[in-house]
């Protein structure tokens, strides 16, 4: 079965005063369809860079996007017209954004904006697209859809305004739904609400998900594979279980071992110490070197930046000394 | 029923099925501003009259009555007769409909051109920005009322000619405003999300944009009309725009280029002149009122 969407080394740069940012350099990745697929790292990994790369969404200077390819259904992104990109975008490719205060226009009514989407891509009626908004709205659970639909984005919640934004990525029936941090902006309470909606939109529409988040508590929870990003590239990828329970790469072993444990009693909590490195002017060997317990004093990982090597079907890692982690826990 | 759906079920029941928008909001403010109220009730009458012109006035505009020219004012002819003989109230009344509507007319079509190109320069930028941009300068550069009769003494004086004159020239106040407006919406996330459900440029300005500018381009529109009426007076005062025997307020005061006539006889000058000041002091309060009632930021403190 061929993959869903492919992307292939794909590098995205940003030309600023400071010099030109190395966002993304060379991330290679397959979604499948109807998995979900968790993109994880932190602030400045390059995870949202990716996602909007492959929409075509960057505004083109300062960003500087290439790859070998990005098809959709064997269909190169990067070199489909601007119509075709906006034919696909909420269509058959929607993207939920991380706020839902801001995501949302205050002037229109919360039904409109989703029956505009509906609207954008299907040849029907107002009211048929109205019709479509309110079920929409049943759909992803926010009780009395009808009077709700005519009432503003100020009059929602945090949580019922990212159903809505839910609403509108799916109002199409899209074969890939990226949702970049939906969750962050949240109350702890309403995140596990939006989660459970996102999986239950995923069945309904049977779309392949690319979550991004920077907690693993949500990749655990959610995901069927994992892609561990880094400094603009992928450090580790394979399917959650794997990942979770034998980390081959020292970077996502740090991030594991940070997170609090239930099962574990320790007084204190193991950070990674350090801090991300400078995309402007990137390290020459591996970006995880200077904050990397495995790289003390080993000249390879300052001079050779490690290529993701297969470890087993589907599990990759961009260790030199992989080999040394099979221990580690 | 359980515990756990009585809290569900209150909030049902109180929150109130609000359908107050923006507008709606705007509409209250603007009800607390005295002088727009005050503007906008001075508009209503001066309107209604105007609309209603030949119910309340006795006489035709254009009847000529020889035998009673130039008569003061009286039972008969409550403003008085003018150097035709015609009845100056009834006058007044006809000439109000041509002058507010060539305001209205010129100001809308203005406004038109405007919010198109300021939301077109906004959203594209490149060499769009810089040729529509470009041209506002250059025409706000020269003096508009020289322009206009410079174009109404060329294609003739007429009332579509004056209307279309105005409205050509007057759009780079709109298009700047709608430009910075569309600048900063731009980058609002709502408009991300709506390009990554597929939107394309004509979509974002007309649903996203052009409302979101409608506020300040309303207090545009508005101070507009009150200049397209001054400058119709100007210029059919300059007997190159409204033409004779259709009444306007500017044409009525033609009159009052004659000395004798200013000493002499104010019915005939005074109450055109009055009407153009009020309609144009009401149009103004209205704008204002709108400016604040539109913009929440300088009538929170009022509001509380």
């Amino acid at each position: 079965m061929s993959a869903l969407l492919e992307v292939r080394d794909l590098v995205v740069e940003f030309g600023t005063e400071a010099g030109t940012v190395h966002a993304v350099n060379g991330v290679s990745f397959d979604v499948e369809p109807g998995e979900m697929l968790c993109v994880v790292g932190e602030s400045g990994s390059g995870k949202s860079v990716t996602a909007m790369a492959v929409l075509g969404l960057l505004r083109r200077p300062p960003a500087r996007v290439s790859a070998s390819g990005i098809r959709f259904r064997g269909e190169d992104l990067l070199a489909a017209t601007p119509d075709r990109l906006r034919a696909l975008r909420g269509d058959d490719i929607s993207v939920i954004f991380q706020d839902p205060m801001t995501a949302l226009n205050p002037v229109h009514r919360v039904g409109k904006q989703i029956a505009e989407v509906v609207r954008l891509h299907r040849p029907v009626t107002r009211k048929q697209a109205w019709q479509r908004a309110v079920d929409l709205l049943t759909l992803v659970g926010v009780p009395d859809p009808d009077s709700r639909a005519r009432q503003y984005p100020h009059e929602f919640s945090g949580g019922m305004r990212q159903r809505v934004m839910i609403a509108m990525a799916i109002a199409n029936d899209p074969a890939l739904l990226i949702a970049d941090e939906p969750t962050t902006a949240l109350d702890v309470t309403i995140q596990a609400q939006v989660l459970g909606l996102l999986r239950k939109a995923q069945r309904e529409t049977g779309a392949a998900t690319i979550l991004i988040t920077h907690d693993l508590g949500v990749v655990a929870e959610m995901a069927d594979r994992v892609v561990v990003m880094y400094g603009g590239a992928i450090v580790e990828q394979g399917d959650v279980t794997t990942v979770f329970a034998a980390p081959r790469h020292p970077y996502t072993l740090g991030l594991l071992e940070s997170l609090p444990r239930l099962d574990r009693d320790t007084e204190e909590l193991t950070p990674i110490s350090g801090s991300p490195p400078n995309l402007v002017a990137p390290p020459v060997g591996c970006t995880f070197a200077a904050r990397c317990p495995v790289a003390a004093g080993r000249d390879r990982c300052v001079t050779e930046r490690p290529g993701l090597v297969p470890l087993a079907p589907g599990h990759a890692s961009a260790c030199h000394f992989h080999e040394e982690l099979v221990m580690a826990r | 029923m359980t515990a756990a759906m009585e809290p569900a079920a209150a909030l049902a029941a109180t929150t109130p099925v609000s359908t107050r928008g923006p507008a709606g909001l705007a509409w209250r403010r603007f009800r607390r501003h005295r002088m727009a109220m005050v503007g906008l009730v001075t508009l209503g009458v001066i309107v209604v009259a105007a609309l209603l012109a030949d119910v309340i006035a006795p006489h035709h505009p254009n009847e000529v009555d020889l035998a009673a020219f130039r008569q003061a004012p009286s039972a008969e002819h409550w403003l008085g007769t003018d150097s035709a003989g015609r009845d100056v109230f009834a006058r007044l009344l006809h000439a109000g409909r041509i002058s507010l509507g060539v305001g209205i007319a010129a100001s809308l079509i203005s406004v038109a051109i405007g919010t198109l190109l300021g939301a077109v320069a906004g959203l594209f930028r490149g060499w769009a920005d810089t040729v529509i941009m470009r041209t506002a300068d250059i025409m706000l550069s020269f003096p508009a009322l020289v322009v206009i009769i410079v174009v109404a003494g060329v294609l003739g004086p007429s009332v579509v000619t004056l209307v279309l004159a105005m409205g050509v020239f007057g759009w780079p106040a709109a298009g700047r405003v709608v430009r910075g407006v569309t600048l900063s919406v731009r980058e609002r996330e709502f408009v991300k999300a709506a390009r990554s459900f597929g939107a394309g440029g004509w979509w974002l300005i007309t649903r996203h944009l052009v409302p979101a500018a409608l506020g300040p381009v309303t207090v545009v529109a508005t101070l507009g009309v009150a200049q397209a009426i001054m400058a119709e007076a100007t210029l059919s005062f300059l007997g190159l725009g409204v033409e004779p025997p259709a009444a306007s307020w500017g044409n009525m005061l033609t009159d009052a280029q004659n000395l004798t006539l200013i000493s002499s006889m104010p019915w005939m000058w005074l109450p055109p002149g009055i009407a153009v000041a009020l309609t144009v002091l009401a149009v103004n309060f209205v704008g204002d009122g709108l400016r604040d009632a539109l913009d929440p930021r300088t009538t929170l403190g009022a509001l509380r």
